[in-house]
């Protein structure tokens, strides 16, 4: 601080962002944006992925130098060089993954933080001082647990502490709920709410749940491609006004309605058993139906076993015991299996697990059908002018941005990447779907279009198994829900009477 | 003497430059850097210790000389793995390559030397002690230090800030970045330590062990103390009974073939690396749930900016 300076004001912080401009090379991250957190405000900072959110607040903490315009630090503009000087202002930010060392405790961790440690630790007496500092929080941690052991949750609340520690009086949280389940979430923010509100605590919160940004937030500011698209006081705004400003004048695909009758039985799982890769029980005596016609939702919190589920009926991991049957027959993911069934895959991170990322979007489109006419005479003599042309429809048809069908799939975005694995898996029959998180990371234009797909895949007679962490998601689209935990199906609701809070509930094992 | 009081001295001798290799090398997987030129840095640390003991006359000098080259070994492993973001596995290998020929060209000239043996200590009353005296107090300076070493690195890993800092790198190095600390040069201190306590190591064998220098005389010695490493779970403590348990083996099945036992020599020979790789298969069948291992252990770590 330069001497003479009046030094800046007691309690919480506010933060002004001026007309910032941020670019990438050519790229234009920021275009003119204007944002206002008032000292002792909860602020929401709306959009969608791309919209410039983190590039934002990245400016803000330093780690980014705005190409044009200013931040203003309680009133007063501020150069920022680096996160240090960010948190020298008392500014703090959560971030998205979480930052604590996992193989460390509570204490540890919190220790570690701060820069004005002695040469040698004096555990006793920190770990006294953190008590204190403990019993005038609002939320409780174990000092002396591993981070490895505790809930998600209390992960999520030992980074807030962490900030608390450090006497941070202005808060950034990017995307704080992604990792929690709905009464985890609500009870964290609540807490920060009621910090806010006592005063001493500004709150700067990314997020995309209308939900959240309704209960929490006073204020909002929403961003769309790099420009301010609105803001204003939540009271004033509804969700509907909101996500116009967040979607703009884009026209998404309207979701067919839910009809057709329930078939036979598709996909049979009885007790079936996976381990992960650290030799733990992942998934334990999981048996389902799911029968044509229907879309079956299996929700939980990240880890509870989803994602080696999925891998098993995709053939990347084996099971260790039970059976899967399709259609009556046993079933062990072979390639010719999927076809002979017509099952069909939507993974999570479809780039790394549905795509040969170097080869090229036609090439990726193909893959089901290559080795058939007619793409390929005799399985072996490809037809190149076949796959580009099966491509070039597909491309139209499933509105996937690419420069052509030669690119490397790995240059397009998110988005298109799913909609090229779409275009594959359901461009022919689909008499089995299992998608997981098949929107995750994805606009609203995609999210559309990819919704619709699987409810038109479901009228038409397949049987959905759908895997996602996003409770909207599910109960918008399932007709049955599941919850998942610790590997097992602790929960069934039909999703149309499913009650939110009871479904919290199980995704936390109460 | 007798025959117990011979093999407990004859054991503590095999285990010292185990326990001293698996120290540095502990420091080093802490900080989330493996190491696998640990064979390489030893051998290297073996010919220039004979060297600069044979020199000088002087076998602290000798421990000195082993020393600068184990940390100039693992200089080079640092500049490729930390500076340039080389694949740590290939570097160790690649170190354990150049550290065997590098000991053949520098050792070549003292094949055949002889120099005399680092001394052991001698309390008067103390030393003279039936059966514990010559174990306990008689020693020489390198077992004393190991077991110093330990302690000391156990100290710091759990009761210093910079411990603390070290294990934050190898456990997660992006949020040691993210609050600021400096992941690459905490990690080529550790690097180095390593690489100094391995040339140590290598240097005891010439000093303490047998008084004479031959190509190749580490004999594995490296790839045991990895495994000693993996063996304790990263902890200090255990890496002493780790240590000591692998020099008994060593001494036992020397013992065993002077006894006649009807098993081909070659075999015994063989049994401290097959218990190696017991322990190894042991250690993984048991560790079923959360691996203990840092979990930055052996990644890549770029910054960002």
């Amino acid at each position: 601080m330069i001497i003479g300076e009046t030094p800046l004001p007691e309690g919480p912080l506010g933060v002004d962002a001026v007309a910032v401009t941020m670019k990438f090379g050519d790229f234009l991250a920021l275009d003119n944006v204007a944002l206002k957190v008032r000292p002792g405000s909860f602020h929401a900072l709306l959009g969608e992925n791309g919209a410039g959110k983190s590039t934002l607040v990245k400016c803000i903490m330093g780690y980014y130098h705005a190409t044009e315009g200013d931040i203003l630090v309680g009133g007063r503009e501020q150069a920022i060089a680096n996160p240090k000087d960010a948190h020298a202002l008392g500014l703090g930010m959560v971030y998205q993954h979480f930052t604590l060392v996992p193989a460390m405790t509570v204490a540890e961790n919190l220790v570690l933080a701060r820069d004005d440690v002695p040469a040698v630790v004096n555990w006793a007496r920190e770990k006294q001082e953190l008590e204190a500092f403990l019993a005038r929080m609002p939320f409780k941690v174990p000092l002396n647990a591993r981070v490895s052991d505790i809930s998600a949750g209390e992960r999520q609340k030992c980074e807030i502490l962490k900030q608390l520690y450090l006497k941070r009086r202005f808060l950034i949280l990017d995307e704080p709920t992604s990792v929690l389940t709905p009464g985890e979430a609500d009870e964290v923010l609540g807490m920060l709410r009621d910090m806010v509100v006592n005063g001493g605590l500004t709150i700067l919160m990314i997020t995309h749940k209308f939900r959240e940004v309704m209960a929490f937030a006073d204020e909002v500011t929403i961003l769309r491609r790099g420009k301010l698209a609105g803001n204003g006081k939540v009271a004033d705004l509804t969700p509907d006004s909101m996500a116009r400003m967040m979607i703009g004048a884009e026209e998404l695909t309207v979701q067919p309605p839910r009809v057709g009758q329930l078939g036979e039985a598709r996909l049979e799982l009885s007790k079936l058993c996976a381990i992960d890769d650290a030799g733990a029980v992942a998934v334990h005596d999981v048996s389902l139906t799911v029968r044509g016609g229907e879309i079956v939702g299996i929700a939980g919190v990240s880890g509870n076993g989803q994602r080696q589920l999925v891998e098993v009926l995709a053939g990347q991991r084996e099971a260790e015991s039970g059976e899967v049957r399709v259609r009556g027959d046993l079933y062990s993911a072979s390639r010719e299996e999927m076809r002979r069934h017509r099952m069909s895959l939507l993974p999570e991170e479809p780039l790394k697990n549905a795509c040969v990322g170097g080869m090229s979007v036609a090439d990726n489109i193909a893959f089901r059908e290559f080795d058939r006419a007619p793409f390929a005479t005799r399985g072996w003599w490809l037809n190149r002018s076949a796959f580009r042309k099966d491509a070039e429809r597909k491309i139209g048809l499933y509105k996937i941005k690419t420069r052509s069908p030669d690119t490397p799939i790995s240059a397009l975005s998110g988005g298109n990447v799913q909609r090229a694995v779409l275009a594959r898996e359901l461009g022919g029959e689909v008499e089995v779907l299992i998608a997981a998180n098949p929107c995750f990371g994805l606009d609203f234009a995609a999210v559309a279009q990819i919704h619709a797909e699987i409810m038109a895949a479901r009228n038409r007679g397949a049987a959905v198994l759908l895997v996602s962490e996003d409770l909207d998601e599910l109960l918008e689209l399932s007709d049955r829900l599941v919850v998942m935990f610790h590997g097992q199906f602790v929960h069934e609701a039909r999703a149309s009477e499913a009650d939110l809070t009871e479904i919290g509930r199980h995704m936390a094992g109460h | 003497m007798g025959l117990i009081e011979a093999i407990i001295l004859a054991v503590l001798a095999a285990s010292t430059p185990l326990l001293l290799a698996a120290t540095g090398e502990l420091v080093t997987e802490r900080a989330g850097v493996l190491n696998l030129g640990v064979e390489g840095m030893m051998i290297v640390g073996a010919a220039c210790g004979f060297g600069g003991a044979w020199l000088s006359g002087s076998v602290i000098i000798g421990a000195l000389c082993g020393i600068g080259a184990g940390v100039l070994m693992s200089l080079i492993f640092a500049l490729m793995t930390l500076g340039l973001a080389v694949n740590q596995v290939a570097t160790g290998l690649a170190l354990t390559i150049l550290g065997v020929g590098l000991s053949g060209l520098i050792g070549s000239r003292f094949v055949g030397e002889k120099i005399s043996l680092a001394p052991h200590l001698y309390i008067p009353g103390l030393t003279d002690i039936p059966l514990v005296g010559r174990i306990l107090f008689g020693e020489d300076a390198f077992v004393y230090l190991s077991l110093a070493l330990v302690i000391g690195v156990w100290f710091f890993l759990y009761k210093t800030r910079t411990g603390l800092i070290l294990r934050a790198a190898g456990d997660n190095h992006t949020s040691a970045r993210a609050l600021g600390y400096p992941v690459l040069r905490i990690r080529m201190f550790a690097v180095m330590f390593g690489g100094a306590c391995a040339g140590l190591a290598g240097a005891y064998l010439p000093l303490a062990y047998t008084p004479f220098f031959i190509p190749g005389m580490t004999a594995g010695r490296g790839w045991i103390a990895l495994a000693l490493v993996v063996f304790a779970s990263w902890l200090p403590g255990r890496l002493v009974i780790g240590a000591y348990l692998f020099g008994a083996v060593t001494i036992l099945q020397l013992h065993a073939q002077g006894w006649g036992v009807g098993v081909p020599s070659q075999l015994m020979s063989a049994l401290p690396y097959l218990a190696t790789i017991i322990v190894l298969v042991l250690i993984s069948r048991a560790r079923t749930g959360g691996s203990t291992a840092p979990a930055a252990l052996g990644t890549v770590f770029v910054p960002d900016r």
